[in-house]
């Protein structure tokens, strides 16, 4: 325990960024460490910069700055400071909800002097890890490197050159002692190089600067007086300026030779004008702007060369101090009031923030899903997507967990979207079972993602469905409770298709290890429930709800119910599914000739992926799906359209110009797809089993029939054809239905019930064991 | 079904790489990662080809246990690392001339007891750098031949005196190249003497910056 809590002061430079400051402003509300004032010095600002300040009167200082000069802008800040610690952050920036507390656990130790964290580009346009310890050398040449090579600081890359841990701008946080020491930031650089400068010279003054992988801030780079975000448009001269600067003064205090300093100096020149070529050669840049930036680069060159040299360092002079020390022993002004911990978390994209009033703290929730839109969108992607949605507009704080091939994060409605790699590089004792090693090390990639989300964004609890178990190590570890979220499980899937391989069985154990692992059961239908609890009498006992999946409704103007008095012919029945024995669609072909004999003017589409080679069907046959309707059924396939995989536009396109949908799953948990084509208005043609039921009613919103029965589903697609007036009704019926009971939103709700319980629950038995524990001892 | 691990094997697995990861994995030695790697794929030989569950659990228990071994050795060799990058800034805080990594180079560190081999002693190599313990001398038994002997025996000196020719101008190359691993080390133990004359001063730095640290927390 610590005996003292440390004083943050947060200090934040900002220029005509209003909007940025405001998200903020809101997202430093939720951090978790509470002792902390801010002050945010603004430059000659143009926007409505002071307007966002003025809600936050009483709670954060102000100063203004009379030039844009970032460096000047920090050292005011810093003279201000009454905190111990002086952390920097840019006001187009969020930091993680566990930001300070880092921070706070690294200046406990009083040898360290400054530190700084890792900062992700979270904006969708360039997701990418900006910043993770550096090093960078008395010349400015940096160099980002993972930890174990700061290991080596002792022998570092370059010849000769000094070597020192760089941090970030954007994200680090120096003891006020120590910077006031060095006479704070170098006011020379106006932008970019200036915290550089400062570690170094922190660093040479004998000062320990620690930096961090973790505590990151997430970077949503707005546009400012020297650059216009995600474009090659900006006054790059700027940063030769600044490094030329960097490179001279450095150098010769660092004792690197002269001619190296020169040659340093010509190639950072150099880079830029090859840059501006490659520029004016694409055509992204005019001959007009290819000048003015050469013309920049010369006078930023004989600039920094000119200030390196002959003149010194314009620094905080010790006169100017006495003014901050005379307020250093006054006590901080809070930024953080009672209403704080109740607000929801902003959307760093847009600056939208849910209008909600909590009256519980929000929620701080981490999803699980293996594919993800927009880069996968599989069912269960889309399942997760709509709660991740619903939940962020209740107010709650949400991360999802998806797979990718790099490690990024990226903020997609509000919220944060976690891609994690994985490699199989563990559980070697399983590369016989192929899926079945895959999917635990995925498992295992994703449970030390979580690890990481709950040391620096305090997640408490874990939604996982059972599909592909991803979830399991996180369950099996204890750290968090998991819900575990229903849909058709793999077992089903294995007896409906017959497959009987010993991965299969591998396959089924996790599943089996997962349900009785899980905190709580979310199943998608009540027959998916029934199935669960009767594996054994463990799941059983786990605590369970039946929650249907929801989607957006689209607006009332994008449904199209089947127009009775004006329609186009011919027909269109629309099947959306993975072409597999299991979604039906051998029943279909059958039905087609049926309908076809009895109604000509009708067209089938058939939209999915073929998905023959997995189900058994290419290897039993020699041949995929649709090749087996034009060979068995060829004289129908001028009726027929098989799409193959669709984009999510054109899905909904499909839906919106269908009259009939049919999918007649042997099984499914649920049928999202009926709730998709319910949400244009159309009725839909199922087959009774599984969670079916629980979405179409039978006659009012579409027709149901026993599932591997063609005859019947050719009937339920003619009787339909036959009675225009029921299509229109019973779209328009199915359309209130969802509305009704199936919307994301009602979701949400749903599961935010279940999430604060299982909260509850898991608080209570870590309180109890730890009572045990002390009890003992 | 045969040779099928069961939940609980499977849940024990888990936990066990659980265990393995609660050590950091990321800032080890490549020599470490190479014997890990190796390990694997043996591993996966070895269990490819065991057909007896029995044995193959037994196998997995060893193969996990060497594991663990492993990476305990990855996370000494990274302590050690990480130690010996933030001593110096430590230790030189209020000197920053020394902070260059040329000027300071460490092996150790002090509560570890490194300190010259008692054994070795640069007056002992000094004994063997003499170029002169590696020169042969002519010896040649007298021949026993009558008549010829004397001629047989200028043959064999003008033999000898020509393979001792060649051999002493190797003997003085490898002198030579000796004389400089010899001065080598000797600069070493003067470095490491240095070290070690540092190493105490940092460990007494240290101690005097804990205790002015300690009575500060107790305050």
């Amino acid at each position: 325990m610590r005996d003292y809590e440390l004083a943050f002061s947060v200090v934040i430079s900002t220029l005509d960024r209003a909007d940025s400051l405001r998200v903020l402003l809101q997202a430093l509300e939720a951090q978790t460490y509470s002792n902390f004032e801010v002050i945010v010095v603004v430059g000659p600002a143009r926007d409505h910069t002071l307007e966002v300040l003025s809600r936050y009167e009483g709670r954060v200082r102000v100063l203004r700055c009379s030039h844009a000069n970032l460096a000047h802008s920090r050292n005011m800040g810093l003279l201000a400071a009454r905190g111990d610690v002086v952390a920097f952050i840019d006001d187009d920036a969020v930091p993680c909800r566990r930001w300070l507390e880092w921070l706070a656990n690294i200046f406990e130790n009083p040898l360290i002097d400054g530190t700084g964290g890792s900062v992700y580009l979270a904006h969708p346009s360039q997701p990418i890890i900006q910043f993770r310890i550096g090093i960078m050398s008395s010349l400015g040449e940096q160099m980002d490197v993972r930890s174990s090579w700061l290991e080596r600081l002792t022998s570092p890359p370059g010849d000769g050159r000094e070597w020192f841990a760089r941090v970030m701008g954007c994200n680090m946080a120096f003891r006020r002692e120590a910077l006031l020491e060095i006479g704070g930031f170098d006011e020379f650089y106006r932008y970019v190089a200036e915290e550089a400068d400062l570690v170094f010279r922190l660093v040479r003054a004998g000062k320990v600067v620690f930096p961090l992988k973790e505590a990151p801030v997430y970077h949503f780079p707005a546009s400012s007086q020297y650059r216009k975000s995600f474009t090659n448009i900006g006054k790059w001269w700027i940063q030769t300026r600044s490094m030329v600067y960097f490179a001279i003064k450095n150098g010769l205090e660092a004792g690197d030779s002269l001619s190296s300093i020169i040659r340093r100096c010509f190639h950072l020149v150099h880079g830029h004008f090859l840059w501006y070529t490659q520029l004016l050669t694409k055509r992204e840049w005019g001959l007009r702007q290819y000048i003015q930036g050469c013309m920049g680069e010369i006078r930023a060159f004989f600039s920094g060369i000119l200030n390196g040299f002959f003149i010194p360092r314009r620094l905080i002079q010790p006169s100017m101090q006495t003014t901050s020390l005379l307020y250093e022993h006054e006590p901080i002004l809070r930024f953080q009031n009672e209403h704080s911990v109740f607000q929801p978390f902003p959307d760093p994209v847009t600056g939208h923030r849910p209008q909600v009033q909590l009256s519980e703290p929000p929620l701080h929730i981490c999803l699980l899903s293996g594919n993800y839109p927009p880069m996968h969108s599989g069912g269960i992607g889309r399942y997760t997507q709509m709660l991740a949605r619903g939940l962020y507009e209740l107010g709650h704080h949400v991360h999802v967990i998806t797979r990718g091939d790099k490690e990024r994060v990226v903020v997609q409605d509000g919220v944060f979207v976690h891609t994690v790699p994985y490699q199989l590089d563990r559980y070697h004792q399983y590369k016989r079972f192929y899926n079945a090693c895959h999917i635990l090390n995925y498992s295992h990639a994703v449970y030390e993602r979580v690890k990481r989300l709950v040391l620096n964004e305090g997640i408490e609890v874990v939604c996982s469905p059972l599909w592909q178990v991803e979830g399991l190590v996180t369950a099996v570890s204890g750290l968090l409770p998991v819900v575990v979220w229903l849909q058709t499980t793999f077992q089903q899937i294995a007896e409906l298709q017959g497959i009987q391989t010993r991965d299969a069985y591998v396959e089924a154990l996790l599943e089996q290890i997962l349900l009785e692992k899980a905190a709580f059961l979310v199943p998608i239908s009540s027959a998916i429930q029934a199935a669960a609890q009767g594996r054994s009498q463990k799941v059983g006992s786990i605590p369970s709800k039946v929650i249907p999946p929801g989607i957006v409704p689209v607006p009332e103007s994008e449904i199209r119910p089947f127009d009775i008095k004006c329609r186009s012919a011919p027909f269109t029945v629309l099947f959306v599914g993975r072409l597999e024995k299991r979604k039906g669609i051998l029943d279909l072909f059958q039905a087609i000739p049926r309908v076809v004999e009895r109604f000509p003017d009708v067209r089938f589409i058939i939209a999915g992926a073929d998905n023959s080679v997995h189900d058994g069907f290419q290897k039993k046959m020699g041949i995929n799906y649709p090749a087996f309707f034009m060979r068995n059924y060829s004289k129908y396939a001028s009726f027929v359209d098989f799409l193959g995989e669709v984009t999510d536009e054109q899905l909904q396109c499909l839906y919106q110009s269908c009259d009939i949908f049919v999918a007649p799953s042997l099984y499914e948990s649920f049928g999202l797809v009926y709730l998709e084509a319910m949400n244009y208005a159309k009725p839909v043609i199922g087959c009774r089993t599984g969670g079916v039921p629980e979405v179409v009613e039978d006659g009012i919103t579409g027709v149901l029939v026993e599932p591997g029965s063609p005859k019947a589903l050719a009937e339920a697609i003619l009787s339909l054809l036959n009675s225009p007036e029921k299509m229109h009704e019973m779209g328009l019926a199915g359309r209130q239905r969802l509305l009704k009971k199936f919307t994301y939103t009602a979701m949400a709700k749903s599961f935010e019930g279940v999430f604060r319980e299982t909260v509850l629950a898991f608080s209570k038995s870590i309180r109890s064991v730890r009572d045990e524990r002390n009890a003992f001892c | 079904m045969r040779g099928m691990p069961s939940a609980e094997r499977i849940v024990k697995d888990i936990e066990f790489e659980i265990l393995l990861g609660a050590i950091p994995r990321e800032n080890f030695g490549d020599a470490i990662l190479a014997i890990k790697a190796h390990q694997g794929k043996l591993r996966e030989e070895v269990l490819e080809t065991l057909q007896d569950s029995r044995v193959r659990e037994a196998f997995s228990e060893v193969f996990q246990i060497q594991d663990m071994l492993i990476v305990l050795l990855q996370e000494m060799s990274r302590t050690i690392a990480s130690l010996q990058a933030s001593l110096p800034k430590i230790v030189n805080q209020g000197s920053p001339e020394a902070l260059r990594p040329e000027e300071v180079t460490l092996t150790g560190w002090p509560g570890t007891g490194d300190s010259l081999p008692p054994s070795v002693e640069p007056i002992e190599i000094n004994k063997f750098l003499r170029p002169d313990l590696l020169r042969l001398d002519l010896e040649v038994r007298p021949s026993r031949l009558p008549v010829i002997g004397k001629l047989v025996q200028s043959i064999k000196i003008a033999l000898h005196h020509l393979v001792l020719f060649y051999v002493n101008r190797l003997g003085s190359q490898q002198a030579h190249i000796n004389k400089m691993y010899g001065e080598q080390i000797l600069e070493l133990f003067k470095v490491m003497a240095q070290q070690q004359e540092q190493i105490n001063s940092m460990g007494a730095l240290i101690n005097e910056l804990l205790a002015r640290v300690q009575p500060g927390k107790e305050a």
